[in-house]
């Protein structure tokens, strides 16, 4: 038999996949039409549905996902793009899409932990995957022991922030008064990480299953923080044995099939500043490359799980 | 054997530590505005005023639910040294969300009533047409509820959604069951409890309420209720015999006046009762021929966390 006939009989012996993506109440309508584009060479039926109009129904022992009409938890694949702004009922979500039987590469425990910036370094530290020294309190009352760990200067976070938002960098004790009493008025929590100094990049490592994409991100002139959505700028890089087992270990950790994590020296070693749920794709830099890649992905596992079934 | 009661207030903890005391084991009281966590290399740190904690053998957590960013770190990390806490890891979450309790509940096939959640407001009218009147409307901004309000037709539910002002980060619809609440609190597999009156729609508050004996089948679903959502004590609301509100904390004083009750004293059995199986499993897995109270002063004494 021809290599042509048999993958010919192959693919259409294959079962139908259809796949759902939830993206976030606040999407990018870019970055989904490109997603859109690259899922319907792969998939059979694909839909987008932003999470907030996604309705979720509890009824004597049964739960379900509907958009006009339509069951969602039906899906072969589900991938959710959703943020911590999300969080009502991206839980909600989440914990049915894990009662269904639709392959979805994240999970319910890494939302909650990967949009939690001390969770996920205090996570990622117990299994010894190397990441800054960290500190969690409620009261600014008692803030002076936790900035005895870090000392000065610190980066302070507040634990739903991203992108960026809400981390500053304080060099004194006046600073830190002035900035907790507001952090506290505002019901926040308060997440603090010893600052590294003289960098003025980190690298992004998109996990996408077993295979890894490095990007080093340089933050724009003036900035200390290296996100890309604050204006810096990125490039392709080869990652060191270092890199890649940390990158996939914190993915690991937290088993998330797809995911970024982000890296940044310190003396020398390589250290897990955070690890993100949503990360944006860099078409800007990278084109579609990491759609391109997440959507094999989805494809590639999306089949396993129908050959299973 | 050690135990440990977190709580907000001093006032709210001393009536467990004194229980405890009263049946000579030892208990202590820390504020949990106290604790700082600390993430280091291969660790996590739970510290007080700058002290790392000693190990306990039970944790008693009596917070609200709102500190859940604080308190899953702190319940993750007891977990993770194998100390035995009244909440497992997770249930601050699901306390703290209600569209995501309702469908932890109703995949535990626990008894709750129908309830339809969503963000976009365009979706409420559409939404209400599966659902029979009267039903209980909410909004939510972040986790918490904005506004509530039991709504008895389609005019009701207009009015409600042209009150809604502000963006909102989503809604609920619950069905409204017509009948008094039921509260139970659930200390381990025990279930005390107070009815509360219905008068038109309005329940009565906790303290004018009177005391109950549970049906089995209300004792049942409070039980499967607390331990679904990851509690062994906690406050179960039934109305019906259907869960509707899952809460970390009960109000001591009012069960125990109402309920003729010293839920105290039974909440101490119960982390009497933990904190020596805790400690014999301790002493087997650990404790062999006294090792470990050798190497704790040691460079190793780590590794008995």
């Amino acid at each position: 038999m021809s290599a042509q006939i048999k993958q010919f009989l192959e693919q259409s012996t294959e079962k139908k996949k259809s796949l759902l993506i939830i993206g976030s109440k606040t999407y990018k309508e870019s970055t989904v039409n490109v997603m859109l584009e690259e899922a319907k060479k792969k998939f059979d039926s694909v839909l987008f549905v932003p999470i907030d109009r996604v309705q979720i129904q509890t009824s004597e022992g049964k739960t379900g996902l509907f958009y006009k009409g339509k069951n969602l938890l039906a899906f072969d694949a589900i991938y959710p793009r959703i943020s911590s702004k999300d969080m009502l009922l991206g839980e909600a979500v989440l914990k049915a899409i894990e009662c269904s039987n639709a392959y979805c590469p994240l999970n319910l425990e890494a939302y909650q932990v990967t949009n939690h910036k001390f969770f996920t370094s205090q996570k990622l530290s117990n299994k010894g995957i190397p990441g800054i020294l960290s500190t969690l309190f409620i009261s600014p009352k008692y803030a002076d022991y936790a900035i005895n760990e870090t000392g000065y200067p610190f980066v302070m976070k507040l634990i739903s922030g991203f992108a960026g938002k809400g981390v500053v960098l304080i060099n004194s004790k006046e600073q830190m008064e002035s900035i907790l009493d507001a952090v506290h008025l505002f019901e926040e929590f308060i997440c603090t990480q010893k600052f590294i100094k003289g960098k003025d990049s980190d690298v992004r490592c998109y996990v996408i299953g077993d295979y890894v994409i490095a990007v080093k991100r340089k933050c724009k002139k003036g900035d200390w923080r290296a996100n890309i959505s604050r204006g810096g700028s990125a490039n392709l890089i080869n990652l060191s044995p270092e890199m890649l087992e940390i990158a996939k270990n914190s993915a690991k950790t937290l088993q998330m099939d797809i995911c970024a994590v982000d890296l940044m020296e310190q003396k020398k070693k390589w250290v897990v500043i955070e690890v993100n749920f949503m990360p944006g794709p860099f078409r800007k830099y990278l084109g579609n490359m990491i759609v391109h890649e997440w959507i094999r992905l989805l494809a590639e596992r999306t089949g396993q799980i129908n050959k299973e079934n | 054997m050690n135990i440990l009661v977190i709580a907000e207030k001093k006032q709210k903890a001393q009536p467990f530590i004194e229980a405890i005391r009263e049946k000579n084991s030892d208990a202590k009281y820390i504020r949990v505005s106290k604790i700082t966590l600390v993430s280091k290399q291969n660790e996590t740190l739970i510290k007080v005023m700058g002290q790392e904690i000693p190990n306990y053998d039970a944790v008693f957590i009596q917070v609200r639910a709102s500190l859940t960013p604080f308190i899953e770190p702190l319940l993750d990390e007891f977990q993770n040294q194998q100390i035995y806490t009244t909440a497992k890891k997770g249930a601050y979450f699901i306390a703290h969300n209600e569209p995501y309790q309702f469908v932890t509940l109703s995949t535990a096939e626990i008894p709750s009533p129908k309830t339809f959640s969503s963000g976009s407001i365009k979706n409420i009218e559409k939404i209400s047409k599966k659902i029979s009147y009267p039903l209980m409307a909410k909004t939510f901004i972040g986790k918490k509820v904005q506004q509530a309000l039991i709504v008895n037709n389609s005019k009701e539910l207009n009015i409600f959604i042209k009150s809604i002002k502000t963006e909102i980060d989503g809604f609920m619809l619950r069905e409204y069951i017509e009948a008094d609440a039921i509260s139970c609190a659930v200390i381990g597999k025990k279930v005390y409890a107070i009815r509360r009156k219905n008068h038109e729609g309005t329940i009565a508050e906790l303290n004018e309420g009177e005391s109950y004996k549970v049906t089995e089948n209300e004792e049942k679903t409070a039980l499967a209720a607390a331990h679904a959502c990851g509690f062994d004590i906690a406050r179960v609301d039934l109305a019906k015999g259907r869960v509707v509100k899952i809460d970390p904390l009960i109000p001591i004083e009012e069960f125990n006046k109402i309920c003729s009750e010293r839920l105290e004293e039974h909440v101490a059995n119960f982390l009497i009762e933990k904190a020596e199986q805790h400690e014999n499993k301790r002493k087997v897995t650990y404790d062999l021929f006294g090792l470990k109270k050798i190497l704790s002063k040691t460079i190793f004494g780590r590794l008995f966390k």
